[in-house]
């Protein structure tokens, strides 16, 4: 009797504990569980001028040169330019090219307020793998008060997070890089002009229709408090990067969110910043922030080409 | 004399241990320079060096840069510490008290005041106040801080000890391109540019004021250094190089240079024809591509120096940007001089 009642008792354990299962695979299964993640074939960066490639190692649009969609072939081969070993030529490396599509939406001089554009773009051409890399010049300006503010900026974000949430295919992936440290730029033309590579003050002034680049950080007029300032917007930007991305990851059944800190906190040397306009990245800086950006990215695991 | 036929050996062999024991250190220390072998030949550390000068001397740099910023910004947090424990108090508490606490931050009528002072708009919106204010109260905060930072290391002595690395001198050769002024001169002055650039010509005039300024002492090299895209420059180093051939090139220089990179690929042959120089030899040299191996090798020899974009400067064999001001070029200049003086000096101390 006793042990009848033991025997019943441990069946009526293990019914409940298989329900439990059952009941928390299906909870978990259809609140978290995702789509099977597609292979990123069909690449679309979104962004400004760093993914464009812009003045990278000559004037102009080095389209070869960008960190995402950059290529090498032989005519860069033959007139020496740096393979930088795109998130673009790993994707080739890693899965071949068949079926492969390599966009740049990225366009110079694009702020957030063109997010939303670029990736209605982005869905447009039913991209599987879409980069944003964008907000540097919501943070450089000609004055600190032109700088948006946290809920413009995320507005704007938000709305061009919705455009991928609703039009990517189901298993696409989006990757949100954080804003550079701009106050880095600041640094590395104090160390072009010490090192007697070139005066960034020159080239900035006069090659930009006497504008500063960046008017909020490289403005010879600025103090120190209004560089720290830049940098304080900067920081609140990645911030609202980071937080916006983690919500869409938990929210959205059927697409991947990433994002890295990386460009932000990565030491950028002299040697990363081009000498051409002592502000867009330079061969080595677009190979760095490629090699840096895939090593900490969605793709990480596939390592061919690096 | 038994002792003394007891102690000569013992000398001996201590003079030839100590021998023995230079030579070894000798040789490691040749070894320790070498920083490879080739069929047990040592690649010494110098001949290496001095082919990645520039290249070195950034990276070196960086090592000097990192270390003055990690140690500054060391230095301030240890001198916090320091103070909050003084005052037996948290660091937060510490910034708390002394820039929170400390700072006023600027009224709505100040934001509006400094609007208007600053024309930065007639009719805000309420937007743009914000952004203002956010503006003027952090920067007013940090502001703070930063002026108590330097309080406090006002008050402590602080010193960085190391000093920065010094500039290499490239090996840059004149090859046999056109130069201008006395060719026996001590002071060799290399200008890596392309017609079609703006800067480059500034550069140029630099240099002539350098030339003009210390006279007889310097000769002036011109080599040309041109990117992919820059057709304008890429044909007017071809245009250079055909005044060259005629014996004119300083004419086309100086001419093409007064355009200020401003110019049309139409313009080269004008102005070859205006100094004198058949236009139709241009244009054949350009069919038969007969100077582009001789520009080809100067971008190479300019890359091996360390340029990676124009106007760049050697004086004898010393970088400096063609963007940097006159004065700066002047006081390189001067310091050439001087140091060929001194080394002159030394030479006839030392003659017999």
């Amino acid at each position: 009797m006793a042990l009848r009642n033991v025997r019943r008792t441990h069946a009526g354990a293990a019914v409940f504990l298989a329900l439990t299962v059952v009941l928390v695979f299906m909870l978990t299964s259809s609140a978290y569980a995702k789509d099977p993640q597609l292979v990123p074939r069909r690449l679309a960066s979104t962004g400004d001028s760093i993914s464009a490639g812009i003045d990278v190692e000559y004037y102009g649009q080095n389209a070869n040169a960008s960190w995402v969609n950059g290529y090498y072939g032989f005519w860069e081969w033959l007139f020496g330019y740096t393979n930088v070993k795109s998130h673009n030529q790993r994707i080739t490396a890693n899965w071949g090219s068949w079926g492969r599509a390599n966009y740049m939406d990225a366009v110079s001089g694009a702020d957030m307020f063109d997010f939303p554009g670029q990736t209605a773009q982005a869905v447009s051409q039913s991209a599987q793998y879409v980069t944003v890399f964008m907000g540097h010049n919501d943070v450089c300006q000609n004055y600190p008060w032109e700088i948006p503010s946290d809920a413009v900026f995320e507005a704007n974000l938000r709305a061009g997070m919705q455009n991928l949430k609703n039009g990517l295919p189901n298993g696409a992936t989006v990757y949100v890089l954080a804003i550079v440290d701009i106050r880095q730029l600041y640094e590395v033309a104090k160390d072009k002009k010490a090192l007697g590579i070139v005066d960034c003050e020159v080239l900035w002034f006069t090659t930009l229709l006497n504008l500063f680049p960046c008017g909020t950080m490289l403005n010879p007029l600025n103090t120190e408090a209004d560089r720290q300032y830049t940098r304080s917007r900067n920081i609140a930007f990645n911030n609202i990067l980071a937080n916006v991305t983690a919500e869409y990851n938990a929210n959205d059944p059927h697409h991947y969110y990433y994002f890295t800190n990386l460009p932000f906190i990565y030491p950028f040397t002299e040697g990363d910043v081009s000498s051409l306009d002592c502000f867009h990245p330079s061969g080595q800086g677009q190979k760095t922030l490629s090699r840096e950006s895939w090593n900490v990215g969605p793709f990480y695991l596939y390592q061919k080409g690096s | 004399m038994k002792s003394l036929r007891t102690i000569f050996p013992t000398i001996s062999l201590s003079l030839v241990t100590g021998l023995v024991i230079l030579l070894a250190s000798v040789l490691a220390q040749a070894e320790q320079d070498a920083v490879a072998t080739l069929n047990g030949e040592p690649i010494a550390r110098e001949q290496v060096e001095a082919r990645a000068a520039l290249k070195l001397y950034r990276l070196r740099w960086e090592i000097y840069d990192t270390l003055k910023t990690e140690a500054d910004a060391l230095v301030d947090e240890r001198l916090l510490v320091e103070e909050a424990e003084k005052r037996h108090m948290s660091v937060d508490d510490l910034l708390r008290a002394e820039v929170d606490d400390k700072v006023q931050l600027p009224t709505d009528e100040q934001v509006d005041e400094y609007i208007k002072q600053g024309k930065i708009a007639t009719e805000p919106s309420a937007e743009l106040k914000g952004r203002v204010k956010l503006y003027l109260s952090e920067r007013t905060k940090i502001q703070r801080k930063l002026d108590y930072l330097q309080e406090l290391r006002t008050k402590a002595d602080y010193q960085f000890l190391l000093k920065p690395p010094e500039q290499p001198r490239a090996q840059v050769s004149v090859d046999d391109d056109p130069l201008r002024g006395n060719p026996e001169a001590p002071i060799t002055i290399i200008h890596f540019a392309s017609f079609s650039c703006e800067h480059c010509a500034e550069s140029a005039q630099k240099i002539q004021r350098l030339t003009e300024e210390f006279p007889g002492l310097a000769r002036w090299v011109h080599r040309d250094f041109i990117n992919m895209f820059d057709e304008r420059g890429l044909r007017a180093a071809e245009a250079g190089e055909t005044a060259h051939a005629a014996g004119k090139f300083w004419e086309f220089h100086d001419r093409i240079y007064s355009l200020g990179g401003d110019f049309e690929l139409e313009d080269l042959g004008k102005i070859l024809e205006e100094i004198g120089v058949s236009a139709a030899d241009y244009v054949s040299a350009h069919d038969d591509a007969r100077y582009i191996l001789e520009i080809k090798h100067d971008i190479e020899d300019g890359v091996q120096a360390g340029v990676t974009s124009v106007p760049v400067i050697f004086i004898n064999g010393q970088y400096v940007s063609g963007t940097f001001p006159y004065e700066m070029l002047r006081k390189t200049m001067e310091e050439e001089a001087r140091h060929l003086k001194q080394s002159a000096e030394q030479a006839d101390g030392q003659a017999p």
